[in-house]
């Protein structure tokens, strides 16, 4: 296997993860180039071109609240998960351990 | 959710490199009124705050950390699409397949047809072969080029109405369904047939113009087709048959299936075939003219050159029908 497809089906299985990783550091209010790093360092490897939108979107979705905050250097917009932003990470939270358990018992017991 | 925008920092500060405020106008002009100063403002800080983070890393200077931020962003256009769902391609993977469908089988008919007719309205016009073939092959590129733009503009439209989608998707048959699967290719034996049926009315053809001198249906001995084309004209139509004839032989024996090539070298034997008979009927020359005052004895309104635009018209025809057909079976 040549690392150019590793590193393609690595990058698939990822890309579903990145909502949930997002949602789940928004519990504590945060901006977009500080979630950026954070994800960066938990190693969800995320451009800036994909989650400055995305933010956006899970906000119209309701699933986000946010605020600008200029007590600081600069002006920033901070993002925190809402309510049902929660419940949607509870939710995803939970298909993420029942497609763990069935992966691994596919693995496990090939047929 | 507070969308309180700064006022003091909507507009240009001193001092702010200008290679992020073209990128930050670039990446916002394109959306809507309400959203591009509070995403205009976001994206100035995030920028700022890459270009901080990357001094602070490796300490390149100034203008190079704002490059290498800009750089990383990418496209700004790709990120205004990101921001307004806008669809990034003129026409999509849904519906791709199916414009490609579309093209192809409104080219292989209109094409020919709109180019065949031009050609008989020249000939009818009495123009010169050169002119005849100039202006079909012009009208050829003409009528391909507008096919291809406006369905390409049609499915571009479709691509890009959110609202009601799904019924404009169905009015340019974009919705697939299993009855549109192409047939197999026929089998050998049907093909057999076919090959049989066109070599032997291909051989009454020839026949015919064999019989017509020999055996006149005229009596007396008057051949219909002017004598004076056998130097040349005539047996070259007769080689030109027998070529077709070959042509279904070689097709039967490849498996009977007919592919772009064979398409390909039916639409231009059936015009190398259509060429002569096209030619001497728009100059008046197929008839015999003793056979048209033997005729004109019988039946006075005989306008020989009514006969000739008739021959012209069908050869035309024929030719513009058998190459469609051609066409159509190969592309399936």
């Amino acid at each position: 296997m040549s690392d150019e497809v590793l590193a393609t089906h690595l990058q698939e299985l990822r890309r579903g993860t990145v909502v949930m990783a997002a949602l789940a550091t928004l519990r504590r209010p945060t901006y977009g180039y500080a979630l950026l790093e954070s994800l960066a360092e938990a190693g969800f490897a995320v451009d800036g071109n994909t989650l400055y939108p995305l933010l956006r979107r899970l906000e119209k979705q309701g699933l986000l609240t946010s605020e600008w905050n200029t007590e600081e250097s600069r002006p920033r917009k901070f993002y925190r998960v809402s309510r049902a932003g929660d419940a949607l990470l509870q939710s995803l939270l939970e298909e993420w351990q029942a497609l763990h358990t069935s992966i691994q018992n596919l693995a496990e017991n090939p047929r | 959710m507070s969308t309180r925008t700064p006022a003091s920092l909507d507009g240009r500060r001193d001092g702010r490199a200008s290679l992020t405020e073209r990128y930050v106008h670039a990446a916002t002009r394109s959306l809507p009124e309400d959203q591009r100063a509070d995403v205009a403002e976001e994206l100035r800080a995030s920028i700022t705050d890459r270009v901080e983070s990357l001094r602070a890393e490796r300490g390149p200077s100034a203008e190079e950390a704002e490059r290498m931020a800009l750089e990383e962003l990418g496209d700004p256009d790709r990120l205004a699409a990101g921001y307004t769902g806008r669809r990034l391609g003129l026409i999509g993977p849904e519906l791709y397949p199916q414009y490609v469908r579309v093209l192809k089988a409104i080219l292989v008919t209109v094409v020919p047809i709109l180019t065949a007719v031009i050609a008989l309205v020249e000939a009818v016009d009495g123009a010169s072969v050169g002119a005849i073939v100039g202006r079909a092959v012009w009208m050829a590129f003409t009528v391909a080029l507008h096919v291809a733009f406006w369905v390409t503009l049609t499915f571009a439209i479709v691509e890009r109405s959110a609202s009601d989608r799904e019924r404009l998707e169905r009015s340019v048959g974009a919705t697939w369904s299993p009855e549109q699967l192409p047939d197999l290719p026929r089998g050998s034996r049907a093909s057999l047939g076919e090959a049989c049926t066109n070599i032997v009315w291909l051989g009454i053809l020839a026949a015919a113009i064999v019989w017509q001198q020999v055996a006149s249906p005229l009596g007396d001995s008057i051949p219909v087709l002017d004598p004076d084309l056998w130097s040349f004209w005539l047996p070259l139509i007769l080689a030109l048959l027998a070529a077709e004839a070959v042509l279904e032989i070689v097709k039967y024996r490849a498996g009977g299936e007919w592919t772009v090539r064979f398409a390909t070298v039916n639409t231009v034997l059936g015009a190398v075939f259509a060429a002569p008979v096209v030619y001497l009927a728009a100059t008046d020359r197929l008839l015999n003219p003793a056979a048209v005052a033997e005729i004109q004895q019988g039946w006075a309104g005989f306008d020989p050159g009514v006969a000739h635009t008739v021959i012209l018209v069908s050869a035309l025809v024929i030719w513009a029908w058998d190459s469609v057909e051609g066409w159509r079976k190969a592309l399936g």
